[in-house]
């Protein structure tokens, strides 16, 4: 996975590494980062992906091949990086977002992923996203990695 | 056989309409499945047919329950269903005790088979699962899956009229029904064997539930409010701006003790909430009306309180598992000892958080043994989980203040809020007290 080649989601997470965070170590590397959310943990919704948020990937990546595109996430717990990942692979969990009963099948993978830490200037990713990680549980980190890896690769 | 018809219960954020901001839209019906009852409707294939879909939001139910329930239960009852749906609800706290409390009233007034789902760590399990039955599902959407199965599984049972069975076969939670059934071994051989099996540490299951809940006296009240010190706490989330210690907004893992030294007005250019089970607009324009810092630097000035403690401690009480809640408690309750307060003032903001503010509300009196108040908009969870002081708040996303009003007199509002949190810290009770709403509800 190069991520010079791909259009670059990003779906950030209030409690884990920002929207922001992610975008700007990738724009200084100059990849193509199309959109950028930071998630939070909302209540009413049962941890739901937001409805704009969905709505904008859907106008993204619906009917296009995905292979072209890449997910990558900053949620920091197993469940929201469920919900998350499912949301642009299975469709919304919930049902109810514009990306409900959509297989956008889109490939994901966590900001923490190997495949995705040494596309990242090391200077940059330790001053701003490793702060978080570190600052992290390690074991539900490995947890949250690892759900987000199993998803994208059709196992979760 | 006739298709058994089915009215299906949702929030505003299931149904479609919106998240947090659309919270307070009021009861809507559509024909129908729709979000997960689409779904449900699968599961039943021609056995059932999810007729409308009713839709409130959850602010608007859990501000003002008796009416709310009243037109939710209206709008049901026109479709005349043979059973009645609700959720699933995971741990959304307001969403939970809407689906609980529709459920009921519609089993109580209807006469027909409810059922909903919720996660055990929602306040709606505390208040409903006697009236209804309540599927046990995990805390978030990532559990849809099985919730949906659980739900239409037991939904079909209700359906054919066939045996539900005890809770952990049909997997709800226990009604607190008891049956009669013929057991195998006698009482005295299967009481042993349950020791030999805690004792080995295996599982095994109580024949006897004790209440989850304990219930502690009230302390005594403070003699003289004008000569005591006031502790402040909240589970709703005000943290300096920029969330400099990165509170979580929901399942925090920690408390936090910031110093309130010298601040006259907790203004938006400074402070902000972390919250994230409640809109954040009205917080985050102004912190006071979650955490009333401004009129108790008045009252101090003008000696209604002999001071306010110059640090507060705040969590975000947003799906708090309550053993984490209990022991946040017992440190602030340590602390506030330590520096001499006499009285504490915890405010609660949406359905879990208010769940965790009571918690943090009776433990910190018990284990600082000071007379503690609580001010939430969410009375029934409150007193479920058993504060023993507690003020009626405005609303969720703003339980000590009211932003439809003009400033001054919003302030005077928040005043008497808090002047009858006082007058509750300084009156002796015997037993948990909602003390005066002192505003009129909308």
């Amino acid at each position: 996975m190069k991520l010079s080649e791909k259009k670059i989601i990003i779906i950030g997470d209030r409690d884990g590494v920002h929207g922001e965070e992610i975008a700007s170590a990738l724009e200084k590397m100059g990849y193509d980062v199309s959109y950028s959310a930071t998630e939070c943990f909302v209540c009413t919704a049962a941890g739901s992906m937001d409805f704009p948020t969905q709505q904008r990937i859907a106008e993204l990546a619906r009917g296009k091949d995905p292979s072209n595109f890449v997910v990558i996430l900053g949620v920091c717990d197993e469940e929201g990086a469920t919900v998350h990942a499912k949301t642009v692979t299975s469709g919304d969990p919930s049902r109810t977002g514009a990306l409900a009963r959509v297989q956008l099948h889109l490939p994901v993978y966590h900001v923490f992923e190997k495949e995705v830490k040494d596309q990242i200037d090391k200077g940059t990713y330790s001053q701003t996203i490793g702060v978080v990680e570190s600052s992290l549980d390690q074991e539900e980190v490995k947890k949250t990695v690892d759900t987000v890896r199993k998803i994208r690769e059709g196992r979760g | 056989m006739r298709k058994k018809r089915i009215v299906h219960y949702l929030n505003q954020f299931f149904g479609g309409i919106g998240a947090e901001a659309k919270a307070g839209i009021p009861p809507m019906e559509f024909p129908g499945p729709k979000g997960p009852g689409v779904d449900i409707q699968e599961k039943l294939g021609a056995e059932g047919e999810i007729v409308a879909t009713v839709i409130c939001g959850d602010n608007y139910f859990t501000e003002n329950m008796e009416k709310a329930s009243e037109e939710v239960l209206g709008l049901i009852a026109k479709h005349k269903p043979n059973v009645v749906i609700a959720g699933p609800a995971f741990r959304a706290g307001r969403y939970g005790i809407a689906c609980g409390r529709v459920s009921a009233e519609a089993s109580k007034r209807l006469g027909v088979h409810t059922l909903t789902a919720m996660n055990e760590e929602s306040p709606g399990v505390d208040l409903y699962a006697r009236d209804t039955y309540i599927v046990k599902t995990g805390s978030s959407v990532a559990a849809m899956d099985d919730a949906i199965r659980g739900m239409s599984r037991l939904l079909l049972k209700i359906i054919r009229e066939e045996e539900i069975g005890p809770p952990s076969v049909g997997g709800y939670f226990a009604k607190g029904v008891r049956r009669n059934i013929f057991a195998e071994e006698r009482g005295a051989k299967r009481a042993v064997d349950m020791l030999i099996r805690k004792l080995r540490k295996e599982k095994f299951e109580t024949e006897l539930r004790m209440p989850t809940f304990t219930r502690y006296k009230p302390q005594p009240p403070v003699k003289d409010v004008s000569k005591a010190k006031v502790g402040l706490v909240t589970s709703g989330g005000i943290v300096p701006k920029g969330n400099p210690d990165r509170l979580e907004a929901s399942s925090a893992t920690k408390f936090l003790e910031y110093s309130i030294k010298g601040v006259q007005d907790l203004i938006p250019e400074k402070w902000e909430t972390a919250h994230g089970g409640y809109d954040p607009t009205y917080a985050n324009a102004d912190p006071d009306r979650v955490l009333p810092v401004d009129v108790l630097r008045d009252l101090e000035k003008e000696g209604k309180i002999g001071r306010l403690h110059d640090k507060y401690y705040v969590t975000v009480g947003n799906g708090t598992p309550i053993r984490r809640a209990e022991g946040f408690a017992r440190e602030i309750a340590k602390k506030e000892r330590e520096a001499g307060v006499d009285c504490v003032v915890v405010s609660s903001c949406c359905g879990t958080c208010t769940r965790c503010g009571a918690t943090l509300a009776k433990e910190i009196e018990r284990e600082a043994q000071l007379p503690v108040v609580h001010v939430t908009t969410l009375i029934p969870v409150s007193r479920t989980v058993g504060a023993n002081r507690i003020v009626p708040g405005v609303a969720i996303p703003h339980p000590l203040g009211n932003p439809g009003l003009p400033l001054e007199d919003e302030r005077k509002l928040r005043r008497k809020i808090v002047e009858e949190a006082l007058r509750a810290l300084s009156i002796e009770i015997e037993d948990q007290t909602v003390f005066r709403r002192v505003f009129e509800v909308a």
